[in-house]
């Protein structure tokens, strides 16, 4: 799996229990049922006293790189009181995971003091958990972000044990209003200075972006990460399109997320419908994921990645041509694709017919298509003239029948219409 | 409020079904023979007869390869416990190149203390093997090797996925050359010290 602007566009989906639910067991089904519909990364976000063990099950069990944040863990051993957090204490939650074979650390260096009280008249403030712990530090102590002092002392354990770096945007915008702000982009601009410094230890990076962004702001983030960050492959959380939707915000951010990843984000990082609301469960694991699936083949097709449009082809010759099984078998997601077609039409019959229940066999576009087709050729004539003799038959034929607007298709099909 | 932890047993819930008129395929490396890149590949029906020229035709439809994150899972000829876990298919790649070392120990304060927690047996992973770690002094990421000109079995293995025919291995080799060593190499690259898991590759 490789994660970058020349290839395809990769989705991650967020998994963890908490510390009031969900359990070990159900986490490693939630991770191995959110790969299955095409998380190409997951990240373990656990929270609790069983950090440990939970991850040890879920990377012996992955089959795609699993990413972390280790200041959530290095919190949890100071009793979640952020001003107690050390440079010593990071740097062993930091071994640890590591030599747990955690793939990649999201590391929230570009928190500067002096970003923070940029902070101060936002409508959200602060909402990356991560930024918001780094920056009660930095007020606490008056001091530097140690996670930006150490960085190269990061850097030295990164490269000993193979771990990549995901930039952690902690000041990322929380709403709509605060969007593409100078805390937001001055982060960014830091992050930029940190990958120089990790690519001179051979260091792979990726930049951790918005948020919440309108439309119309999108590109800017795009544009100023490549400048910026030197086109480190950009990795945003969604973005949200707007705020109003909570119990939809798979939605408001997937359109975000199939735009920014067309301008060339390599990652989008998945919102599942629960965002803002609750620990999302294994369907709304499913859902986060075919969501960002859909938005990250949305951004291929656009991006014209060779190959990609194979498999949009097949499908519609599958529908074209009313091969119904295959449709099924194409779709990112069989199941659903299935039951939906069969809660309407649920025999056998059906599923060779020449048409679905949305319109009904007379009335369905693509098999009138295909009807004028077949006639031109056995007549020997071209498709307009097959259309315009055609309308005079089939009119013929409606009154015929009784000039009924709505026929029972299970009927027709006995008919072999 | 509080919950009761549970790990995983073999009668856990672990998603194990095939997709449907779907199977694994794995296609061989051809720099490294020790890769083979699995992708999902669906089986088609054919086209219904068509009249067309005077005469009836019947076209085939071929298989699709497609992209394919789901790992041992959904090959149902694989044996899986997630008391084991998948099988580490890049450890060999890791020891093959030299600069690993396995160490005796587990280094952090942390891991120790959470080892040495009886408390803890019942939840924990069995099969934990000693962690790997750089040799002294050498730099492990994909990076190091890319900016050497080092091709690694990762590098081939992800290199798949821009490839339209993937089933011409000089086709593979040339688009490897050219794209891997030509690129800008500002990615991140799959890596896993401890040689597990790869995610499968394919369009």
């Amino acid at each position: 799996m490789i994660i970058g602007r020349n290839f395809l566009v990769k989705i991650n989906a967020n998994i963890g229990n908490s510390a009031v639910t969900s359990t070990i067991e159900e986490e490693v089904e939630k991770m191995v049922w959110a790969t299955r519909w095409g998380a190409d990364t997951v990240m373990d976000l656990s929270t609790g006293k069983n950090i440990h063990e939970t991850r040890e099950w879920i990377i012996r069990n992955s089959p795609v790189p699993i990413g972390t944040v280790p200041i959530y863990q290095a919190l949890e051993k100071v009793n979640g009181k952020a001003e107690e957090l050390t440079w010593e204490l990071f740097r062993d939650t930091l071994i640890e995971q590591a030599e747990q074979g955690v793939d990649y650390f999201t590391i929230h260096a570009g928190v500067l003091l002096r970003y923070v009280p940029m902070t101060a008249n936002r409508v959200t403030g602060i909402v990356s958990r991560g930024g918001s712990i780094m920056a009660k530090w930095c007020l606490a102590h008056h001091k530097e972000n140690f996670l930006y002092t150490h960085f190269e002392d990061i850097c030295a354990i990164m490269k000993k044990y193979d771990v990549a770096f995901s930039l952690g945007d902690g000041l990322r915008p929380g709403s709509i209003a605060d969007a593409n702000d100078a805390a937001q982009f001055g982060e960014l601009e830091t992050l930029g200075e940190l990958t120089k410094i990790a690519w001179e230890h051979d260091i792979q990076v990726m930049i951790e972006g918005p948020g919440h962004v309108p439309m119309q702001m999108i590109k800017e983030n795009m544009d100023k990460e490549i400048l910026d960050c030197f086109e480190a492959p950009f990795y945003t959380l969604g973005p949200l399109t707007t705020d109003i939707a909570p119990g939809y915000d798979h939605i408001t951010s997937g359109i975000g997320a199939a735009q920014i990843g067309w301008y060339g984000c390599a990652m989008l990082c998945y919102v599942t419908p629960k965002e803002h609301l609750g620990l999302p469960n294994r369907d709304d694991v499913k859902r986060g994921v075919i969501t960002y699936k859909i938005a990250a083949h949305a951004a291929d097709l656009a991006k014209g990645f060779p190959g990609a449009q194979n498999r949009d082809n097949a499908m519609s010759k599958a529908r074209f041509e009313f091969r119904w099984e295959d449709q099924f078998n194409l779709a990112l997601d069989p199941d659903t694709a299935r039951s939906y077609h069969d809660e309407t039409l649920p025999s056998d019959n059906a599923k060779v017919a020449h048409f679905c229940s949305m319109c009904g066999p007379h009335f369905c576009s693509m098999k009138i298509s295909q009807d004028v087709r077949d006639y031109a050729k056995a007549k020997g004539i071209t498709e307009n003239d097959a259309l315009k003799r055609g309308f005079e038959e089939k009119s013929k034929e409606f009154l015929e029948k009784g000039a009924d607007v709505y026929l029972d298709p299970e009927k027709l099909v006995s008919e072999g219409s | 409020m509080s919950k009761k932890e549970s790990i995983p047993s073999l009668s856990s819930k672990i998603t194990r079904d095939a997709f449907p008129a779907s199977k694994k395929i794995y296609v061989n490396g051809s720099i490294h023979n020790n890769i083979k890149v699995a992708m999902r590949e669906i089986s088609l029906s054919d086209s219904k007869p068509m009249f067309s020229n005077g005469e009836f035709s019947k076209e085939k439809n071929h298989p699709l390869p497609v992209y394919d994150t789901s790992g041992p899972y959904t090959d149902t000829e694989i044996d899986l416990d997630v008391k084991e876990g998948v099988p580490r298919i890049r450890e060999q790649w890791i020891f093959d190149r030299g600069d690993v070392q396995r160490l005796s120990d587990i280094s952090s304060d942390f891991g120790k203390e959470r080892l040495l927690n009886s408390d803890l047996d019942h939840l924990r992973f069995e099969h934990i093997k000693k962690p790997l770690c750089a040799k002294e002094g050498a730099n492990v990421s994909q990076m190091h090797y890319a900016k050497k000109g080092i091709i690694t079995p990762e590098m081939e293995y992800v290199q798949s996925e821009r490839i339209k025919n993937y089933r011409n291995t000089n086709h593979l080799l040339n688009r490897i050359l050219a794209s891997i060593l030509g690129l800008k190499f500002q990615m991140k690259l799959r890596r896993n010290l401890f040689g597990m898991k790869l995610p499968e590759e394919g369009q």
